[in-house]
């Protein structure tokens, strides 16, 4: 059985290694794609420039293509992320979106969880009744609200029939260093009860709406993997133990259920990474979906190809985090 | 054989509700159900083995469940030890529970897979304990509530000229300790010998063993709360030959040190003559006979008994060729019509046997044998292999084997 510690750390090694290929692939098409996307970028970027200006910047495009990778990817070797037009460097600006993205997405997460999964145990145990139907309404309606339309609905009606604020993480600028950039945790360090509430107050409405959008997953794979459990004898074994109802739903079959719910989940996480981009654009979250709508419309080059590749890193790091949790669930699957 | 039942059943029902289909919607007669269990009555001693055998289909789970309640039953009462615990639910059901624990058939699908053994075996023991320490706080509850209307009383009391006589106090409950992890650990620890698992496997998990080994635990899991009766569902259809006798020894080794009553569900005739006191035979929702064990398959008197050991293959050459007359249609379990349920195909079947559902009666001269025939006086001597026939081929289209082997 290859089931210690050493074993994990080795398939997390090589799961990381594999990154690798992934990782420059993916850059290889980022720097493609924008660069034979946008037909003229000097007229962008210069509309009113004298032609010294613009001979400046037709010189670098006049290179071949795979010179001016080998250029860009010396540079992202070297620590150096690139700059947009305006000389605005790409990395800090990308350190200081992401967290902020993270700290939405596992916002939402949480209620996915929190919420999305009991609703599927409720559905799955009065399967084929009220409460059932009641759920598969929520959860259906959750999936089929196109995000834009969502976001703004919450944005402009619910946030001030409810009073709180649909934009920003924070009311003003706070006072205190932001360590992390993820609003919450910034607050919590600096020991600031009133900010963190108020950090809270901006962070549950972009995220209840994400989490309600993509909740209908993580819903529907709980009731399915209950449904297939529940009738197992070792769900009845546990009855028979004089176990309370609710410790026999949420112990020996939610437990057992959850394994699905949670690859599919590791793998929402991921793509919600790089879903965020119209949520963060209504609430104005300081996030990288922001960034990343920025860097694409600018058109920032460099910026594009970082985010793009920082997506790829969350979506193979979120299915791996998700793998790693399906071999702690399950006992039976091995490392090797 | 004076002892008071453990387990008396009477008349117990189960029914399973169709779901409705289109046109009981527009006002069709309704509540059409599967009758799986249908009017059973019998008992099971303190520390013996009723074997209860019948075809694939014939409603043992059915019936082993609604005894464990598992299912609700719809109809009928069972009384354990005196107590009618028909209706029993919430607190009082699952502290009942510690008195009857089942084993599944699947030896795969009875343990939970994440689950490691002294948790699987101990999870009983920690159910048990908690639902004491629910009683211990009920008790002081009710202990302290009662003092305190004491106390109030002696005080008036003595201010009463001439004093009254004073109330004695009651004790508090003793808390009875905790079961500490370790504790557990330990139990299951001294309990794992008694079913043939070595002690040092207390933090494997069940996919680690085989078939028989994960049958062992369940085992132990079911003697950990030391139960007066278990149901075991089947409990060696999914082992080989070896391993269900070690299984079968086993049982029989436990009764002897702990007199356990075991309920045996089956159709494997040749467990039950080697394992069970008593036989019932069970035949679509309903016993048909109930005996002795040796009385019963060596002498068997209601037709389906006969049929069912007919159909027991032998490693007799001599048999090679022979077949197992009993034909006709299985009559369905969705309200059944009124008369004998083996009528359809019995070979010894008359008008009455249609028309007439013939309870089960004590035969004179039988020993408490009871049988569920109108004519069972006059089949009782006819041997099962009469219900043979030589004739091969032509005769195999009507062949219908009824154990589902």
């Amino acid at each position: 059985m290859g089931r210690s510690l050493v074993d994990l750390l080795i398939f997390v090694g090589k799961r990381l290694l594999q990154l690798v290929p992934v990782l420059i692939g993916i850059i290889v098409l980022a720097f493609v794609f924008t660069h034979i996307s946008v037909v003229n970028p000097c007229a962008i970027w210069y509309p009113h420039a004298k032609q010294t200006i613009l001979n400046q910047c037709y010189a670098t495009f006049r290179q071949p293509i795979y010179v001016q990778f080998f250029q860009y990817f010396q540079g992202l070797l070297t620590g150096n992320w690139g700059q947009s037009q305006q000389g605005v460097l790409v990395y800090p600006q990308i350190a200081m979106a992401l967290p902020a993205t993270v700290e939405l997405v596992l916002a939402s997460l949480f209620l996915m969880i929190f919420i999305g999964i009991p609703l599927g145990v409720i559905a799955a145990q009065s399967s084929g009744r009220w409460p059932d139907h009641l759920v598969r309404i929520f959860y259906l309606s959750g999936w089929a609200t196109p995000t834009y339309l969502g976001a703004v609905i919450v944005a402009i009606f619910i946030a001030p029939y409810l009073g709180l604020p649909s934009g920003g993480d924070y009311s003003g600028p706070p006072p205190f260093r932001e360590w992390t950039h993820m609003s919450v945790v910034d607050a919590l360090i600096a020991g600031n009860l009133p900010w963190t509430v108020d950090a809270l107050q901006h962070l549950i409405l972009p995220a209840a709406v994400l989490a309600f959008i993509n909740m209908g997953i993580a819903t529907r794979m709980t009731r399915s993997s209950m449904l297939e459990v529940m009738p197992l004898d070792y769900v009845k074994s546990a009855r028979m133990k004089g176990l309370s109802e609710f410790v026999v739903m949420y112990k020996h079959a939610l437990r057992n259920s959850l394994i699905t719910t949670t690859t599919v989940l590791g793998v929402t996480a991921g793509g919600l990474l790089a879903g965020t981009v119209v949520v963060e654009e209504v609430f104005t979250w300081p996030g990288i979906g922001l960034f990343a709508y920025d860097a694409i419309t600018a058109p920032n080059f460099d910026g594009a190809i970082a985010v793009v590749a920082v997506f790829a890193v969350g979506v193979v790091l979120a299915n791996l985090i998700a793998d790693i949790l399906y071999g702690l669930l399950d006992p039976r699957v091995d490392w090797r | 054989m004076t002892d008071a039942p453990l387990l008396q059943v009477v008349e117990l029902e189960k029914r399973f509700p169709l779901p409705k289909s289109v046109s009981e919607y527009f006002g069709r007669k309704s509540g059409r159900s599967i009758h799986a269990v249908d009017g059973v009555s019998f008992e099971i001693r303190a520390g013996e083995t009723v074997g209860l055998i019948g075809e694939s289909g014939s409603g043992k789970t059915t019936l082993g469940w609604v005894l464990a309640r598992l299912h609700e039953p719809s109809g009928g009462t069972i009384r354990f030890a005196g107590a009618d615990v028909t209706n029993l639910s919430g607190d009082e059901l699952r502290a009942w529970r510690r008195n009857v624990q089942v084993v599944f058939q699947d030896p795969v699908g009875s343990l939970d897979p994440r689950l490691r053994v002294w948790q699987i075996v101990s999870e009983p023991l920690r159910a048990q304990d908690q639902m004491e320490r629910v009683r211990f706080r009920r008790e002081r509850k009710r202990v302290r509530e009662e003092n305190r209307r004491r106390e109030a009383a002696n005080r008036r009391a003595a201010r009463g000229t001439p004093p009254g006589p004073q109330l004695p106090l009651l004790d508090p409950p003793r808390r009875s300790p905790r079961l500490t992890r370790k504790a557990l650990r330990e139990r299951v620890r001294t309990t794992l010998p008694n079913v043939g698992l070595p002690p040092d496997c207390l933090n494997q998990y069940p996919h680690e063993f085989s078939g028989g080994g994960r049958q062992r635990l369940s085992l132990a899991r079911a003697l950990s709360v030391q139960p007066r009766l278990i149901i075991l569902d089947e409990p060696t259809s999914a082992l080989d030959v070896a391993v269900q006798a070690q299984i079968l020894n086993r049982l029989v080794e436990l009764q002897r040190q702990r007199r356990i009553a075991f309920l045996l569900i089956t159709h494997n005739v040749a467990a039950v003559r080697y394992v069970a006191d008593r036989v019932a035979v069970m035949y679509l929702g309903r016993l048909v006979e109930v005996g002795d064990v040796r009385t019963v398959l060596e002498r068997p008197i209601h037709p389906y008994t006969k049929a069912l050991l007919a159909a027991v293959p032998e490693p007799d050459p001599a048999r090679r060729h022979t077949r197992y007359r009993i034909g006709g249609d299985i009559p369905t379990l969705i309200d059944p019509p009124p008369g004998c349920r083996f009528a359809p195909r019995c070979p010894f079947v008359i008008d009455r046997c249609r028309a007439e559902y013939p309870p089960l009666r004590e035969i004179p001269g039988t020993a408490g044998r009871l049988v569920s025939c109108h004519r069972a006086e006059e089949v009782a001597d006819i041997p099962p292999s009469a219900l043979l026939s030589t004739e091969g081929g032509a005769a195999a289209a009507a062949v219908s084997s009824p154990t589902g082997y």
